[in-house]
This record gives structure tokens, sequence and C-alpha cells, in this order.
């Protein structure tokens, strides 16, 4: 993999990003993922335990829908838009995880997101990715849990 | 993107870096707050008042919990004296997005009060949800409020006031306070929820030298002044029910003035619960609407002891009960009416 060179920069978010390594920033940021997802579905699944007979097709909706995004965007690969999509999984964890955050457990998804999330901004910048696609991927995270909260509430039962 | 990386770049970084964290949690902070509770089931498994029997519900847990309290004996069910159902109805979804099911059921129990519970309940769970009594073609929030919803599933009581004239209500809501939104409807019926149904304080909570026989209370909407002269021997001279008090603190529960077997004035605070505070004090005011403006020209009885639970509080000899028009639950250290409950009487 190409190692590029950054010039010295006294911004000093840059600078710690920089003294990351490329390859550790994205295998921090895939292991956050994919604990975020373990916790998720841990969310649901121990909800429906709770109780017994019954089942949350809204729960399951969102948290299917974050988890999917989430581990989409852990596929490696030279793609256009990877940037974008690594952080889009980021920001689905933080934004799709606070709908849990009532319990302890969808707080530990919020904060797995959040890893995953100054990971990939790392990961994004060493490799020369513009900042903006980074942003991007975080508001584009939050406008589609919107969307999906949106949907859950007019198509799918209780 | 390349415009936008363009303008990020012009930015000093730390204006950008604050602009996403403050984004982030503001972002996540409001999901959590008004989609959370879609995600979010909570569980209260009562027992059945009236018959002193846990029943099934949709939630397991709850249940258990429940169950040992009454292993524990921390929860006696009642003597088995005879009690019934004065109304009761099914609970239906008030739109598609927010969904109800379960019975309600209003109960007549064996010491006189009324209860409200509800049965194998279930709710699209909320950020702001309570249980109201309302009739047709009024607004929710028009009715009488029965408190905070305690969960959104499982068999629940919500105490009716003394002195709730069921005849003005024919229909339970679930309304989330903040929004102004109904999210389930059960609309009563029942052979006897058109006469003029009220309920009498629980005479089995009563505090030692209290009265015996407590007099129905008269309905809230029509709150007479207490005296401390009528009636001459032992009685309840005024009772109101708590409701919240500033935004953010929760009260419920039935104050009662009364006149002791020994002559002696006592305010005794049945079913209570309020929301915990540092320095919260027991006020009798004169403000019926429990203002905090009222609060200095009160009578301060003494600190509150507890925020939940039958309590009570001496009332010094002498004092003119007519001036006072309602109990504040009140906090020193912070200036600010957690509850208040407005007195009505005989």
């Amino acid at each position: 993999m190409a190692v590029q060179s950054h010039p010295m920069s006294a911004n000093p978010v840059e600078r710690w990003a920089e003294s990351i390594p490329e390859q550790a920033a994205f295998a921090v940021s895939v292991a956050a993922k994919l604990a975020g997802v373990a916790l998720a579905l841990w969310y649901a699944y121990d909800q429906d335990t709770l109780f017994p007979g019954e089942h949350f097709p809204r729960t399951w909706t969102i948290v299917v829908f974050t988890s999917v995004l989430a581990l989409l965007s852990c596929i490696p690969g030279r793609y256009p838009g990877r940037a974008f999509v690594a952080a889009l999984g980021a920001g689905m964890l933080i934004f799709g995880g606070a709908n849990l955050a009532h319990r302890p457990v969808g707080v530990a998804v919020v904060l797995c997101g959040v890893i995953a999330a100054v990971a990939v901004a790392a990961w994004n910048h060493r490799r020369g990715e513009p900042v903006a696609a980074t942003l991007f991927g975080l508001v584009a995270a939050g406008a589609l849990t919107a969307l999906a909260i949106g949907a859950i509430v007019q198509f799918v039962d209780e | 993107m390349t415009w936008l990386n363009a303008l990020l770049l012009r930015i000093p970084w730390y204006v950008t870096a604050m602009v996403v964290a403050a984004g982030v949690v503001v972002g996540a902070g409001a999901t959590r707050y008004f989609a959370g509770p879609l995600f979010y089931e909570t569980c209260e498994n009562e027992r059945n008042l009236l018959t002193g029997e846990f029943e099934a519900s949709n939630c397991g847990e709850g249940a258990k919990i429940a169950q040992r309290q009454v292993d524990d004996g921390s929860d006696a069910p009642n003597d088995g004296r005879d009690g019934e159902v004065v109304a009761s109805g099914e609970f239906r979804d008030a739109d598609s997005a927010h969904q109800g099911s379960g019975v309600a059921e209003v109960q007549r129990l064996p010491n006189g009060a009324l209860n409200l519970f509800l049965r194998d309940f279930t709710v699209t769970n909320g950020p702001d949800l309570y249980v109201y009594l309302a009739a047709e073609g009024e607004q929710t929030a028009g009715g009488l409020s029965l408190g905070r919803l305690q969960a959104n599933n499982g068999n629940q009581n919500y105490e009716l006031p003394a002195g709730t004239d069921l005849s003005r209500y024919d229909r339970v809501v679930i309304w989330c306070r903040r929004f102004d939104v109904d999210f389930a409807i059960a609309e009563l019926g029942g052979a006897t929820v058109a006469g003029p149904a009220t309920a009498t304080p629980p005479a089995t909570e009563q505090p030692a030298g209290s009265p015996t026989a407590a007099p129905t209370a008269a309905p809230q909407t029509t709150p007479v002044p207490p005296t401390n002269t009528a009636p001459a021997g032992p009685g309840v001279l005024a009772s109101g029910s708590f409701v919240d008090g500033e935004p953010g603190h929760e009260g419920s529960g039935i104050a009662e003035l009364q006149r002791l077997a020994g002559g002696g004035l006592n305010l005794f605070l049945s079913n209570f619960s309020v929301t915990n505070g540092p320095d919260l004090v027991v006020v009798l005011s004169e403000d019926p609407a429990g203002s905090r403006g009222s609060v200095s020209g009160g009578l301060t009885l003494d600190a509150l002891k507890a925020n939940n639970g039958n309590q009570n509080y001496e009332i010094p000899a002498g004092t003119d009960l007519i001036r006072f028009k309602s109990v504040i639950i009140y906090c020193k250290s912070f200036p600010t009416v957690f509850a208040y409950a407005t007195l009505g009487g005989s």
C-alpha cells in the first residue's frame, strides 16, 4: 500500500492523525464497527427475552438497518466514495445507536460509533481523502437514520 | 465536495472540530429523546388490587419481580373484601403510528377508593406519556391526569383521586404531554359508569389517632376552603391530589388535612411520590395553584421525610387552616415547586 507523505501541519488534529499508521486506523475502525453491530443485535435479542413470546419488529428493523450499513462499510477495497462509505458506517452506529441509548448497551453502541468515526477520520486523512468526505458520511448517516425512523413509524407495526 | 473541502481548509481546525462534535452530540441526543422510546420497551407488572392476584402479562421479568415482592411480604394482597368493576374498555390504536392494546378497568376497591387497572397492557412507547381520564370531544389535556405512565407494558394500577366524578369521563387515554398526541384510547363502558360514582379515601392507611370514618371527599372541581372548626370531631378537613410542579418535577398521591381524635391537626400524604431533590420541605400555601411566590407567605411544616410513601406532618396547634388552599413540596436550595395539591374539602 502506498504511503503518502504529508507536510508537517500546525493543526494538532492532523498531526495526531498522521501519527497513526494507516492500517492500524483501519483495523480500529472495523473492530469498533463489528463490536457496535454485535452490541446492537444483542440489544434487540435481549429485549425479546425480557418479554417472552413478544417480538419487536420496530426495534429489529432499526437494528438490522444500522448493522447492515455498518457492516457494508467494513468491506475492504478501493472504489470511488470509499472514504464517504467508511464514515457513513461509523455514523450509522452513532445515530442508529442513539435510538437504543435508553439502555447501557445502547450507549455502548454509540461509543463504538464514536471510536469508529475517529478511526475512520484518521484513516481517511492518511489516505489523503478530503475532510469533507468524512463529514458528508456522518451527515448522511444522520439523515438516513431519520428517514428510517420515519419509515418504521409509518410502515412497521409494533 | 471539492468546494466544501476548500471551504473547510479556510476555517480554523478547532472551529470545524467543535461544529462537528456539537452536531454529533445534538443529533444523537435528539434521536435518543424523540425516537429512542420507540425502540425501548419497559415493563411494570403489578397485582390486580381488586383480586389481590398477579395476572399474566406480556412482560415476564417484570412479573417475576412483582411476584418476589409478594413473597417478601412487601406488597401484601388485599383482605378479600368485595370490590367491583365500575367500568371497563379495551385499548385501541390512536392512529397507525401510535398503537395500544389491553384492557382498562375502573375498579372500586373494598376500602372505597377508585383504581384504574390496566390489564395485559401495551402501547407504543413515547417520550412523555401520561394516563388521563377524558371525555369524548374534549382535549385530553383538559381531562384528569392519573400520573405518568409507569411502563409501556404490563399490568398497572393508577389511583383515582378522592372525589373523582366518573360521570364526567368516558375514556382512558395514554397521552404524550410534550407533543399533545394521543397514543392509545380505551372507551369505558359499564353498568354504573354513567352514574355519579365517587371515590372515598382509603380507610386502611390512616395514621394512629386519625378519624375512623373518613367522609366522602368533594369533587376536585369544586374546592372549598378548609376550616379548622368543622367538623368538630375527628375527620378529613380537606384533601387534594398532587400534580406535577415546575417542568421536570413530578408528583402524585393525596394530601389530607386531618383533625385527629385528640384534637390535633395533621397533614397525611398517602400513596405519595415526588421527584427527589435536595432540601425539600412541605409547605401549606395560600395559593390554590401552588405557585413558587406563595411559599414565603405560607407555613413550612417540616423537611420532606421521603420522596415516596405514606407520611404524616404535624400542623402546629392554633393554625388557621382556612388561610391555606394548597400543599406544596418545595425545594429551598433551588427555589422550585416540585409538586402541589390544591385542597378542597367539607
